[in-house]
Order: structure tokens, then sequence, then C-alpha cells
């Protein structure tokens, strides 16, 4: 019940304004920058009004925890549920809903011993310049302090780096001419400011030439967006405004060229397990929803830096997202994380290949260790109201070995301290992984994956992920598994024997053979009378198995005429052609057109078109 | 235990209308003073030491706690980092950083208060003992796995990282990056030879390299596997030794002209640190994974395996100390398990400071200063 009559009021009103809005947000095709800004500013509008409520209600329960115990160690919440975080914090003083539990939740929050490190220095410098004016005096001296005495870890990854240097950026633009001993890290604010400007460019560059390591990740996207966002509203340089708004560009295009309806499909870099087996919950689906607004409403608390800013997302981008009249097939160029040891590459490349569909996606990254610890290697992803509709298979690997190619602590030492922290590393039932004896061949939409698992290996099985929720899922006796899921038809055949396991929210395929693969063609119901068609159909199609299982080598003849053949780990050939990866650009498709040597990305979509060009970076 | 958060203490004063740290207020006094005393300061930054003071009588044992097996993402971690004890162990204090990574402490020659750290954001020194902290490298030095001074130059200082060597020529004011001949960047350990200051080791993950023009260029050596720790003995500087991944140790007698490898159980192990006993380079001293610690009393010919008082995880060990003041009290930090010593020469082992160290993996031990 909503006691507040301008509460009320408001809330009535962005109902009107919702009924009345253009059908941009059912994922209609825009033509003009206005509508979408109209439409997008509606949303954004929505989200801050129900997060204004939410806040104000742990504001609420937050006041009577505290009061109740004054003694109470600082930012210690009743649940986890209720704890405030910056930007709330930031939103309760904006709104002026409640703006002394917003002073008194920053001060907790920049007093508190253990908050710190590259989120801390991000989140706490968004909510600062957000909060404005509303900020007390007593909260920017205790924020400011915290920037003194407070140990600020910098950490070991991408995004780690993009929010340390986006925090300390805005520090030392808001507090410049004061000298090392007023800082945490005993720099000056000049120094401070050099150096975060100088890695900020850096990453710019790295991503817009030999592309993202942590590209792609549906649980990740948000802490790239979020700095990019902080940056663009807060820094004073025009240069580095400009700059953090092309990186929006660029980064919210790789999303959106791999979105369906919500979900970020393809191949993904990282990944945690529950964003893998249940896509529709993962973080970037708040980011679809706010951005191209083709879904229902999601809100959450690290949307609002998006909801706030006065960037707008150029309209050709929000087409490219929305717009799945026309299957495409797209391609990608990435960039493997940071390899220190073990390899004769700093960065070697990721080739990603994605088709996309209104009723699927079947994506993937050509295999191998790309990524530690949380990798996704491939999968085909279908549009549906049910949950975890998602289908892929992935071997569980785990080694020192893959852990101190991206980490420099001992080898022998990383495996059972990975696991402490993400605590399935190395469990054989998990379901994101990178193996060194995986590979994968696409064209269009048909995968072939092989597993060649050394004698050796750590969990010599590879497993399947079967959702429940599919509206079938048969084996046939051709050996095609064949599976429907909304007005997607799919079809695995395993190339071994395998078994199936009852799990809570999917069956387990599981096949012990270390030569192993699976060959996969996907299909909109749209194409195919019925699905018995489609079966009948696929059972038809050849597969090559004469040299399999003496080699890793297999063939399949798709449906539209297509012969692939396939030898593990990397000899791929298309109609008696060699496919050579290795001449993949950063993007490559209908909409996106991207070349690192020039840093150009290229928006097409209908007569639209955007360039984002960071040629020019300092 | 004496804990500071980040080396400074939290008290304030009002100077000039403002609300000051005491700390910051005692430093600038001091830095004005040393300023007006100095007749060698010509940077803008930092009071720099043209010169190290003479070894000082008090030994003072460093332990570096990398983490803690309590420790959780984005969790209420105890603290970490630099530790220094000034009675053999039996008290310890905090300073630097609470939280974030230190792999590893060098002091400057005599162990006072002039102290650098290889750290997860880069290099950090201090001048004062640990009340103010500097990272003195920019974003471009990281994960620093090991860093020593120059015992014959004052101002020269290098670290050893997974992206390569950095060497400053100004007391870490500036850096700059040397790996020309190096086949592989990676490196773990680094230390520059005392009796000829242009000679530096470096153990890498494709072996040892070693320059003789002050890192200017690295040349491989015929140790070709991955090299986890160097250490050159204190009373015979011709003797170095090596830990080895999945080999046990490498021992040179002539200044690194030929090495040899060690035999018998410990070669079967990886060795994270070996180092001599202060007096003698005969007794030597090495732990790796699963090995607990090992003892040479022959100059590494033949080596005894201890694990009185080690098990489980304090079988892994990543630091080891001795003392000079007393060669049988020895210190061996490891994985997990915190900090261990043995007082009849690593016979037999014991936990120490359990309040401090619980679960910690102790990455780095240094002993300064001390008389024999």
């Amino acid at each position: 019940m909503i006691r507040n009559p301008a509460r009320a009021a408001s809330l009535i009103l962005f109902t009107i304004v919702l009924l009345l809005m253009p059908r941009s947000s059912t994922g209609q095709v825009l033509t003009d920058q206005a509508q979408y800004d109209q439409a997008f500013s509606a949303r954004a509008d929505s989200l801050v009004a129900v997060l204004s409520d939410t806040a104000a209600a742990k504001a609420e329960r937050w006041n009577q925890f505290h009061h109740a115990d004054s003694t109470r160690p600082a930012n210690v919440m009743s649940t986890p549920e209720d704890r405030i975080d910056p930007l709330e914090a930031a939103l309760l003083i904006r709104s002026g809903r409640d703006v002394e539990t917003g002073n008194a939740v920053l001060q907790q929050e920049a007093r508190h011993p253990f908050r710190g490190g590259m989120f801390y220095i991000h989140d706490i410098m968004a909510a600062y310049h957000h909060a404005g004016e509303g900020l007390t005096e007593e909260t920017r001296q205790t924020i400011r302090r915290s920037l003194w005495e407070r140990p600020i870890y910098r950490g070991d990854t991408e995004n780690h780096w993009l929010l340390y240097y986006t925090g300390l950026y805005l520090a030392a633009q808001t507090w410049p001419g004061e000298d090392g001993t007023e800082w945490f890290n005993g720099k000056s604010s000049a120094e401070n400011f050099a150096e975060a400007e100088e890695y900020l460019y850096h990453w710019m560059r790295i991503t817009t030439t030999i592309g993202q390591g942590e590209f792609d990740s549906p649980t990740y996207i948000i802490v790239f967006l979020a700095p990019l966002f902080t940056l663009y509203d807060f820094v004073a340089d025009p240069q580095m405004k400009e700059a953090a708004g092309k990186m929006l560009d660029w980064i919210s295009a790789d999303y959106a060229v791999e979105y369906l309806r919500g979900l970020y499909v393809g191949g993904h870099s990282r990944d945690y397990t529950y964003d893998a087996i249940a896509p529709e919950i993962a973080p970037s689906v708040g980011w679809g929803w706010l951005l191209f607004g083709d879904t229902d409403a999601v809100y959450r608390s690290d949307n609002l830096s998006a909801a706030w800013s006065s960037y707008r997302l150029p309209v050709v981008i929000h087409n490219v997202a929305v717009d799945r009249s026309q299957p495409y097939t797209h391609f990608e160029r990435k960039r493997v994380r940071n390899m220190i040891r073990y390899g004769e590459e700093m960065n070697p490349p990721v080739f990603k290949t994605t088709h996309m569909t209104s009723a699927y996606a079947l994506g993937s990254l050509h295999g191998g260790i790309l990524q530690p610890i949380q990798q996704h290697t491939w999968d085909v992803t279908y549009d549906d109201d049910a949950p975890n509709t998602t289908v892929f298979t992935l071997h569980p690997y785990y080694s020192g070995y893959e852990l101190a190619m991206f980490f420099p602590e001992e080898i022998e030492w990383l495996s059972d301290e990975v696991d402490r922290y993400h605590l399935v590393y190395t469990d054989p039932n998990k379901w994101n992984s990178s193996s060194p004896y995986e590979r994968t061949f696409q064209h269009e939409n048909v995968i072939i994956v092989l597993y060649d698992l050394a004698p050796d290996a750590m969990h010599p099985h590879v497993d399947g992920f079967f959702p429940k929720s599919l509206q079938e899922r048969t084996v046939d006796e051709s050996g095609w598994i064949f599976f429907r899921g909304g007005r997607m038809y799919g079809a695995m055949y395993p190339l071994q024997n395998y078994e199936w396991i009852e799990e809570e929210v999917n069956w387990r395929l599981r096949s012990h053979e270390k030569r192993n693969g699976f060959i996969v063609e996907v299909a909109s119901a749209e194409e195919y009378d019925s699905f018995e068609d489609f079966k009948n159909r696929i059972s038809g199609n050849e597969v090559d198995l004469s040299a399999f299982p003496a080699a890793a080598t297999v063939g399949y003849t798709t449906s539209a005429g297509d012969a692939l053949h396939f030898t593990f780990p990397d000899e791929r050939h298309l109609n008696g052609s060699p496919v050579d990866l290795s001449a993949m650009p950063l993007f490559d498709g209908p909409y996106l057109q991207g070349d690192g040597r020039t840093q150009r990305l290229v928006v097409t979509h209908g007569g639209l078109e955007h360039v984002v060009d960071l040629s020019d970076l300092p | 235990m004496q804990l500071t958060s980040n080396a400074r203490t939290r008290r304030t004063s009002f100077f000039l209308g403002q609300q000051w740290p005491t700390g910051r207020l005692v430093s600038v006094a001091l830095l004005l003073v040393a300023f007006m005393l100095s007749s060698s300061c010509t940077s803008s930054h930092a009071v720099i030491p043209t010169e190290t003071s003479a070894e000082s009588p008090e030994e003072r044992l460093y332990a570096v706690m990398l983490s803690t097996r309590k420790h959780r993402l984005a969790g209420e971690n105890p603290t970490v980092g630099l530790f220094v004890s000034r009675n053999a162990g039996r008290t310890w204090d905090h300073t630097g950083w609470a939280q974030g990574k230190t792999f590893a402490v060098a002091a400057a020659q005599g162990g006072g208060d002039t102290l650098f750290t290889a750290s997860g954001n880069g290099v950090m020194r201090t001048t004062d003992g640990g009340r103010f902290w500097k990272i003195t490298t920019g974003w471009r030095v990281t994960e620093v796995q090991d860093v020593t001074l120059n015992p014959a130059r004052s101002q020269q200082v290098f670290a050893a990282t997974p992206y390569g060597i950095f060497r400053s020529d100004d007391f870490g004011e500036t850096w700059v990056r040397r790996n020309d001949g190096l086949t592989s960047t990676f490196v773990a350990a680094i230390r520059v030879d005392r009796a000829q200051p242009d000679r530096v080791f470096a153990g890498t993950e494709d072996g040892l390299f070693t320059s003789s023009d002050g890192g200017e260029n690295w040349r491989r050596t015929e140790v070709r596997l991955p090299v986890r720790s160097v250490r050159q003995s204190s009373s015979d500087p011709a003797r170095w030794i090596l830990g080895l991944q999945g080999r046990g140790v490498a021992i040179t007698e002539d200044g690194g002209e030929s090495w040899r490898f060690a035999e018998g159980e410990i070669a079967s192990h990886t060795i994270y640190i070996a180092d001599f006993e202060p007096t003698s380079a005969d007794i030597i001293y090495a732990g790796g994974w699963e090995s607990g610690v090992f003892r040479s009393a022959d100059g590494g010919r033949t080596w005894s395996q201890f694990t009185s008082g080690l098990s489980g995880l304090a079988l892994n060990v990543h630091g080891i100390a001795i003392s000079r003041t007393d060669p049988s009290h020895v210190f061996a930090g490891t994985m997990g398990a915190g900090l261990y010593e043995s007082l009849d020469a690593g016979e037999n082992w014991q936990p120490v400071a359990l309040d401090v160290f619980e679960l910690g993996q102790i990455w780095n031990l240094q002993i300064y200063g001390g008389r024999p």
C-alpha cells in the first residue's frame, strides 16, 4: 500500500507513460533517436521509482536494526538482502526519500574496516557523485578519509582494474592538488590521476585492437558498463568523457548483437554457474531490459548509474538488439586473458561464432583454455518463458597448470586455493569450465564439438546440460537426441555411449569415453512443418564416423547441404575447403563490422549507421 | 600484537583550522627537519637515503602472510601482509597494508627503517619503519613476486614480476623494464651478488638467468627448470642455492659457473625456498610442497628430512628464516598452517603466534640485523 500521495501520483504517471510509450518496449525497431530516448527515459524513471521504494523500506529496517544496538559494527545488517549498497544510499539522498539514512550508510561503508579494494573505490566514488548536493560534509570527509587510511587492492582481473582506475581517476579529480601523504598509496593526486588516465586509455586501446579478455559475460558485463557510466557522467575532461561514451557504445553493441530477448547468448569468457544454467537470471538481463526494453522490467540497483546517466544508446544499437526478423551469423575476435606463463603469446586470439534467430542462438568459442575457471564454450540458448533455456556440453577440467597460466602463485597450491573461493572449481559436476581437450567447429546453425581427453585427464568424462523445462527430449533409434523448447528444434548426435542423470533442474548427459564429441543442429520451428518433420530430416543427414574413434575426426552434412569435416584440435573443413579462423576481425556480421587495425566499429541496421571510432585515443 | 591500518595511526589533531591526522603532522614535521638537515636530498618526493646504515644489532624477523585459509571473497577477512617481530617471534607487529596481496619483503642493508615489499599493487616502499608507505610503481608493474636491493648500490632495486624484471636506479622513484635475453618473462625470484654488484641472478619459469651488467642483458644458464627461489650464502658469496619446481635444489660453489642438482628424496619435491645458515655455507635448509623441512650439513650433498611437529598443510613450506643470533632457531612459513619454529636446527617444530598467523599462508620470511 502506498501511503505517500506524491509517490502514488508518480507511479500512476509512470503507468500512463508506460502505456503510452511507443512499442519499443516490446522490441520494435525504432526509426529515430528521440523515440528511443523517450522510451529509455520512461524505463529509467520507473527503475528509479521502484528502487526508491525498495531502498526506503530497507532504510526503515536499517534504522530499526542499528538504533536497537548503537554499538553494532558498521554496515552489518540483519540479512544480506537488507544491505543498502552505495548506489541505493545515493538514491535515498538524491531522491530525498531518506537523506539522513543515505548519508549514514555511506559513512558506515567508508568506515567499515573490511570495505576496500577495487569494488569499494569505484562504488563509493560513484555514489559520492550521484548523491550530489545531498551529501553532508561529514559524509564527504569520511569518504575522503577512507581513501587515505584504507588499503585499496587493485585486484588481478580486467574488470578489477577498470573499476579501480575509474574510482582512482574520479577520486584524484575530486581532490586535486594533494600530496602523497594524503592518499592510501602514497602517491599525489596528480600521480594518481596520471596513472589512472594512462591505464583507462590503455584498456580502451587494447579492447578496440585485440578485443576484451573478459568478453561477453552475462555475469561480468555489469562491472564493465557500470564504471563506464560512472566515467561518462562525472569526468571533467571532455576527451575522457567522449572516450567513455564511445566505449559504452562499443560494449553495448557487442552485447546487442548477441542478445536474444533479455539473454546474453553465445560463448562467454566467464560466467557464474547459475548464470550459465539459468541465463534468465544473469545480471545482463537487467541491463538488457534497461537498454533495449523488449522484456519484462528488471529492477537492479546496479542499473541505477545507467538510469541516472546522460548517456543515450544510439538507436541503431537498440535496433540491432531487438530485431530478430532475419537470421544471421556473426563472428567476433576476442583475446585470452593475460597468459603469464606456459604460452607463446600473452593474449592469443579467441574466435567466436554466433548464429542468431528469433527462436534461438547457437554460439561458440573455438575451444581450449581461453579463460581460467569460468569459461562457457558453447551453447544453444532459446527464447522461451521457461527457466534454464539452454543446452550445452563441457569437459569439467581443472588443474594447477591452467591456473598457473594466469595466476602467479604456486602451481601445486592453486587448485585448492581457487576452490575455496569459487567452490566448484574441482567439482566433477560443475557447469562451467575451459578444457584443453575441447574444440568446436561451428557453421551457422550446426556445431561439432570434439573432446580428446588425455589418458590422465582429471574427471575423465564429458557432460551435457538439458533443462527439464524443455518441451520434449527424446532419444531416437538413429542415435540422435531430439529436443524442443520454445520455437527451437534441436538435435544432438553423441559420438559415444552415455547415460542420463536426473538433477534438480536438468538432465545430465554423461559420457565416459575420452575421445568423444557431439554433432548439433538447431532450427526454428517455422522452418519445418512439424517437429517430426525436423526429426526425419536430421535422421537422414550423413554422419561420417569412418575415422572415429581411431582418430578424433568426424564429418557431417547439414540439412542445408553443407559438408563439415573436423579433426581435433584445429582442422576444420567446410565443403572441402579449410576454414581459416585466424582471418576473423573483431566484428564481422550484417550489423557489426569492426577491425582492430582501425579501432572502428561500424553499426548498421536498416538505414541507420553509427560509427564508433576510437582511433584517436591519446 | 599491535595492528595499524595502512601503517598509519588514526589520531587526529587540528592544524590551520583543519582536522589533520597527528601522524601526518608528525610526518610533515619530520620531513621538514630531515630536509633541513639533509644535504643529499635532491628529490622532491620522499627523503631518500643515499647510503645504507650499519648492520643493526637488533634482529628483526619479517613474515609476509599472503592470505589465510579463512579468507573469502569480499568477506571480513583477517589482517594479512607484513608482520615484524623484534624478539625472535614471540610478539608481532603488523605494518603496511592489512589487505591485498604481499608476496615478499626486502630491507635496506642493516634492516633498519627502509623496506620494500613485492605486492599485488606493485613495489611498495617505506623509509620510516612502516608508518608511511608508497607504491613506487605504476600500473604496468603488478603481481610482484620478489624484490631485492643491490647491497653495493644503495639506490638500486630490482623487482621480479610475471611480466619481467624491473630495475630502479633511484630507490624506487622510477622503474625500467629489463628483459633483454630472457626467454620467459615470468620471474619468481631475483638477487644481486654481494661480491659483484653488476652480477644479478633471476629465477624464471625457463630456469636461471644471470646478468653481468646490472640487469641490462640476461644470459640463460644450465639450470633450465622453473626456479622458485634464489639465495646467496652470507658467509661464502660464491655459494648460491636455487629452489626448483619438481626437482629439489641446485647449488653452485663457484659463483654460478657450474651447478649441482641435489639427489635423494629432496629431488622429488618442488622446493619453494632454500637458504644457508648465516654463519656456515655448509648448513642449508629447504622447504617446499609436501616436504616439511630438509636440512643439509654438508653443503647440499646429502639431506635429512624433518617433519616432527609438521603435518597436513604445515608440510607445505614456502618461507624459511634462520636466526643469526641463534642459528639453531629456525622459522618455517607454511602454506595454510601459519608460522612454525624449531629450536633444534629443524628437527622438531611447533606453531608460533597462532593468534596472528592462524591458517596463514606465509609466503616469505626474512631476517635482518642481529649478530652471530
